[in-house]
């Protein structure tokens, strides 16, 4: 399920709200996040291009 | 109400701001690196389910005095998860008393508190089934589950658990299938992306990374990312 959410603020999955986690990002969380926001646009680019 | 700092402000205290007790889950569990399996399929069940994870990794005072604490967070969260699977004798020859005390501090703001703390749920997990009885029979009744020190039954008794107790008006619970397929995504994803980055292995994440990689991955999965 998608939802139009930012990836900062509640998102929806399986039907249930995910609320953002609370406290700061280290640098290895930050890094994580970006890791896969550019797993997700490469994989998303992937599909639109069959 | 209107907030009267800056948008920036308001943003951190968006950010810092407890979870509602509602959707709190405090969990009394060991900390050591051979409970690391359970400890963390059961934060992934319950980010999962739609609720926040609390125990006392979360806190970084160091000064404060261990106990209030505890029970203090114990106050704040509605819901409670207390594994006794390893409540044994060390070499030695005391047993760790520390999660069953935890317990009696949830059990006893349930029973004593007054408002919503009456309202309080806790599951207790083993690893046996009825090993409580020969040591700690008067939780006899509680929602007591066995584990049987595998993570993947963790998640189905957490899972299950919050299913039947959370208030019937809200969207069921993904499956317990369904969660334990995530769970096992997300540690083949997320150990490829840490590695491909060189960054710390998944299992030596600290706390707080681990809960983020949680939500950053489902925010994925829910294809929030822009």
């Amino acid at each position: 399920m998608r939802s139009s959410a930012s990836s900062e603020g509640t998102v929806v999955y399986r039907g249930i709200k995910i609320a953002p986690m609370s406290g700061k990002r280290s640098a290895t969380a930050q890094a994580l996040r970006d890791a896969l926001q550019t797993e997700s646009k490469r994989l998303r680019g992937k599909s639109a291009h069959g | 109400m209107r907030c009267r700092r800056s948008p920036s402000d308001c943003v951190a205290n968006r950010r810092t701001a407890r979870p509602p007790a509602s959707k709190a889950v405090f969990i009394n569990c060991p900390f050591d690196d051979g409970f690391k399996p359970i400890f963390r399929a059961v934060v992934f069940t319950i980010v999962s389910s739609g609720y926040y994870p609390r125990c006392a990794l979360d806190a970084t005072d160091g000064a404060e005095v261990r106990v209030s604490k505890i029970a203090k967070m114990i106050g704040e969260c509605d819901w409670g998860i207390h594994d006794l699977s390893r409540v044994e004798v060390d070499t030695a020859g005391l047993p760790r008393f520390n999660m069953p005390m935890e317990l009696g501090l949830h059990l006893g703001a349930r029973l004593l508190g007054a408002g919503r703390h009456r309202r309080k749920r806790a599951l207790i997990l083993e690893a046996q089934p009825h090993r409580y009885d020969a040591a700690l029979s008067d939780i006899s009744g509680q929602d007591i589950e066995v584990h049987a020190n595998n993570p993947e039954q963790a998640i189905r008794c957490v899972r299950n658990w919050i299913s039947e107790n959370r208030p019937r008006n809200e969207p069921p619970l993904p499956g317990a299938a369904a969660m334990l397929a995530d769970y096992r995504s997300f540690q083949t994803e997320v150990r490829a992306l840490l590695a491909s980055h060189r960054l710390d292995p998944l299992d030596e994440l600290t706390h707080s990374d681990f809960l983020f990689a949680v939500r950053d991955w489902i925010a994925t999965r829910a294809g929030a990312f822009p």
